[in-house]
């Protein structure tokens, strides 16, 4: 695009227009360094991945393997069925409770800014205030007094059965981020940016509120609800900290990604296993990427078809 | 509840918003069917306020709305048997033209009689094969069965070429699918056909015997005393399609079925509006302001057109705006308010000839009426302004007495028990005088520490406060009082057209005729909107533009006290109406 700029034959541009490009190439400028900056780690670990255990040795810091040096043999090692890694129940346990906790989520979201929005009830004002202050509370004050109520209800329930303490560890696995108050908040300034007429057309059309609901409201706010898709998909799937806690002590098929990925980084991991780590990393991040690409190109669709004079 | 005879009546009606705001004042209105009444005001008048809750989208603080004698205050929105009509159209975004004119029919259920789809369509067919041609018959169907589509497709373009129902142009592909897989082509293949429809019927019928079913002539279950049994149920997809359709055709959409709202024009967005109210085939029909957002040219052939519906469909009209122009050539009736208050009811005629107040004749009537201050000389029987002077007749004495003397009278009744209702009688005064309670309109900040402070100040005062409505009100039955025995100001208004301009010749006598120039001649086409002086004020009148005039040339104004209208500037009222 630079060089685009440069090239094109000289015509003298009104002051605005050379204020615009001005700042145009400014922003790409900065906007490109710091991709550049974001994105090296990303490539480290791709191409980490793939060196070998000698080039790991000698070529710790080169981006790509030397040239010979490129293996599968990481990826084989995890991947092959007797390794200790148990990648695809760790990939299995994530995915089944992200897309649980992405899905309770869009719905609680949605559910909660249309009554917020579209509902008179009484005290509604406060509610969204004591909202605002709840978001204030940062969410890791909870983790203790949460892992107390954890235990406690666990020991309360005697529940010692295998599947139910597993059914057990992922309601709480699940559960917590639903009710996470940014996205509602998110979602809930999105609804107040639908046109309160559409809501009243429909309304004297003869919808009721399930109707308004599912047929004129969702489908308005898809390009929020993929925002909120893309965020609690990737808050889920990396979240560590709450799942380490109640995970610890049970047993390694039950785990989730995040915490069999430290299994090789933490410090008792050998050396040598950078590349499985990277490996490792490499393949977990998978879904991720597919999440935003798809959430992506939905998420600018959806824009651009609200971006309307209604 | 007695008997109305009106067929909407609104009572009493007042809107208070939660925040203590009071919007709509004691809304009284009866509405008769076919009626196309038009609220007109400014902006803030509450005129959208009271249409809403006559669409069920606003609470009703008091009074009440009644329709047809059932009382509407607490029947939801969506049962109220009316349509409306947004100023920002409304649509819905996501769904095309199409499915936006059918969301009312998709979502509703409506009562329809419970048919023998069977047997009706069997003597649909029966009574097609025997009055069509058949080989025209055949190669219409030969046609539809060739072309391309889906098997619903076919079916409906069966349906619509030869006027069925949707099961009978079901029962008729059934037969040419059968009859173009048959091996071997039977010679007479109506025969065949009427032969099938008669198997189907005899077997159909015996089963309805058999499950004491009773049917009347057109297939319909009937009860026993006879009456057509009804269930409520959605339409199917082939009768929305057909009534949509209809409908496009009505408002001219049919090109424009499948694109999106944000793909059409303002007119085409604002008639898909209107296509998916009259759609729902509602006896009333409330618009707000839905022109407002159109371009001048456009807005006027959608204004005749709007008329030219409410006309065709018989229907009711309740119309908001804010454009006197709209009101004058729509309506049926109108209603001018301002702050919440009616200022008057009537006919665009009575409106305009003989608005009530000062405020309705200012807003009606474009350009407005021109309104100028005169000294009311009582002695002298004279109004005069400078030079200017203009001699009345006893009976508008006898009328200027009587008015003030009314006035004084209604304002010592207001003081003397100043409740809430004299207080609401004075706010109307005011919303036709245009003053304004607070003498500064900046508004106070609103934090907790000045709600505190307000609080302990008024206890402070406690009930010494007087209420400034009642500040105003005796200060306006001082200046009234002073009305009966010293000269007071009053404005005189005429319409401009009613003000007689002529070009001053040289040698021509003007008795009686002020002579001036004008300040400004506005070439409108067919005449000037000359703007001249008079008693300090600019006034307009209206000049054939036949010949030419241009500030240069002098003006001989004459007009007849028979045109001019006197209002009481205290009060607003009018004192002499025309004549």
């Amino acid at each position: 695009m630079l060089t685009r700029l440069t090239d094109k034959p000289k015509k003298t541009l009104s002051k605005s227009e050379r204020t615009i490009r001005k700042e145009k190439t400014v922003s790409f400028v900065v906007l490109f360094i710091v991709t550049i900056l974001w994105m090296l780690p990303l490539i480290y670990m791709v191409g980490t991945s793939f060196k070998s255990d000698y080039d790991l040795q000698t070529n710790p810091s080169g981006l790509f393997p030397s040239a010979g040096q490129w293996t599968l043999a990481h990826y084989k090692s995890f991947l092959s069925a007797d390794s200790d890694a148990k990648i695809f129940y760790w990939l299995g346990n994530s995915l089944w409770s992200t897309l649980l906790h992405v899905g309770l989520t869009v719905l609680l979201d949605l559910l909660t800014a249309y009554v917020l929005v579209f509902l008179n009830f009484k005290g509604k004002e406060k509610f969204v205030k004591l909202l605002y202050l709840w978001m204030a509370v940062p969410g890791v004050i909870g983790t203790a007094p949460m892992f107390a109520i954890f235990a406690a209800i666990r020991n309360g329930l005697e529940i010692s059965s295998d599947a139910g303490s597993y059914a057990y560890i992922f309601f709480w696995i699940v559960m917590p981020g639903v009710s996470g108050i940014f996205n509602m908040l998110l979602m809930r300034n999105f609804f107040l940016s639908i046109p309160r007429d559409i809501v009243d057309s429909a309304r004297s059309d003869g919808a009721s509120n399930f109707k308004i609901f599912t047929k004129i409201i969702v489908p308005l706010a898809r390009s929020t609800i993929m925002l909120i898709v893309l965020f609690t998909f990737t808050g889920s799937w990396n979240s560590l900290n709450w799942p380490q806690l109640i995970f610890s002590g049970e047993a390694q098929k039950w785990w989730t990604v995040t915490i069999g990925l430290t299994k090789f980084t933490d410090s008792q991991a050998a050396a040598a296993a950078t590349g499985v780590a990277m490996a490792t990393s490499v393949f977990a991040m998978l879904p991720i990427i597919i999440v935003f690409l798809f959430t992506q190109s939905k998420m600018i669709d959806g824009l651009a078809s609200t971006g309307i004079k209604a | 509840m007695s008997a109305n005879s009106a067929f909407i009546t609104l009572k009493n009606v007042e809107k208070i918003y939660p925040n203590g705001e009071k919007a709509v004042y004691n809304f009284n209105l009866d509405i008769e069917r076919n009626e196309f009444i038009v609220i007109v005001g400014p902006s803030g008048c509450g005129k959208s306020t009271t249409l809403r809750m006559i669409a069920g989208l606003e609470d009703i603080s008091a009074g009440e709305i009644y329709m047809e004698d059932e009382l509407l205050n607490f029947k939801p929105c969506k049962d109220r048997k009316m349509a409306i009509v947004f100023q920002s159209y409304a649509l819905y975004p996501q769904m095309n033209v199409f499915n936006n004119i059918a969301f009312p029919l998709t979502i509703n259920k409506y009562p329809a009689p419970i048919v023998n789809s069977l047997l009706s369509a069997c003597d649909e067919v029966k009574k097609l094969l025997g009055e069509t041609d058949w080989h025209t018959l055949t190669a219409a169907l030969a046609n539809v069965m060739r072309n391309k589509g889906s098997k619903d497709d076919k079916e409906e373009r069966i349906a619509t070429i030869f006027e069925l129902s949707i099961d009978g142009a079901k029962l008729l592909y059934d037969f040419c699918a059968k009859s173009a897989s048959d091996d071997q082509p039977s010679e007479d293949v109506k025969g065949v056909w009427l032969e099938r429809i008669r198997i189907n019927e005899t077997a159909e019928l015996e089963k309805v015997a058999q499950s004491g079913i009773k049917l009347n002539e057109r297939f319909c279950e009937v009860d026993d005393d006879g009456y057509e049994k009804t269930q409520v149920r959605k339409l199917t997809n082939y009768e929305i399609k057909k009534k949509v359709y209809e409908t496009a055709e009505k408002l001219d959409l049919t090109a424009y079925l499948d694109k999106l709202p944000k793909e059409l024009s303002g007119g085409q967005m604002q008639r898909v509006a209107l296509g998916r109210a009259i759609i729902k085939n509602v006896p009333v029909f409330l618009m707000d302001e839905p022109l407002s957002n159109l371009d001048a040219k456009l807005r006027l052939t959608m204004r005749s057109e709007i008329v030219k519906l409410h006309n065709k469909i018989n229907a009711t009209t309740i119309y908001v705006t804010h454009d006197q122009t709209e009101a004058m050539t729509m309506a049926s009736r109108i209603v001018v308010m301002s702050r919440g208050f009616i200022q008057q009811i009537g006919t665009p005629e009575e409106v305009y000839n003989s608005p009530s107040n000062l405020f309705v004749a200012r807003f009606i009537g474009s350009p407005s009426m021109n309104l100028f201050d005169m000294k009311f000389d009582r002695k002298g029987m004279r109004l005069k302004h400078g030079d200017v002077s203009i001699p009345m007749d006893k009976k508008f004495v006898a009328r200027y007495d009587e008015f003030y003397k009314g006035k004084i009278a209604d304002f010592q009744g207001i003081l003397e028990n100043f409740d809430a209702q004299a207080r609401e009688k004075v706010l109307k005064i005011m919303s036709a005088t245009g003053e304004s309670l607070s003498d500064k309109k900046v508004k106070k900040k609103e934090n907790i520490f000045v709600k505190i402070k307000e609080k302990l100040d008024k206890k402070k005062n406690g009930a010494d406060e007087v209420p400034k409505e009642k500040l105003i009100s005796e200060s306006k039955l001082e200046e009234l009082k002073n009305r009966l025995h010293t000269d007071g100001a009053l404005t005189v208004g005429i319409r401009p057209e009613r003000i007689r301009i002529e070009k001053v010749q040289a040698g021509k006598k003007y008795n009686g005729c002020f002579i001036t120039k004008p300040t400004i001649c506005e070439l409108l086409g067919g005449e000037y909107s000359v703007h001249f002086d008079f008693c300090d004020k600019d006034v307009v009148a209206r000049f054939d533009a036949k010949s030419l005039i241009t500030t240069n040339d002098d003006i001989a104004v004459s007009f007849s006290l028979e045109d001019t209208y006197v209002f009481d500037p205290i009060t607003c009222d009018v004192i002499k109406e025309l004549g």
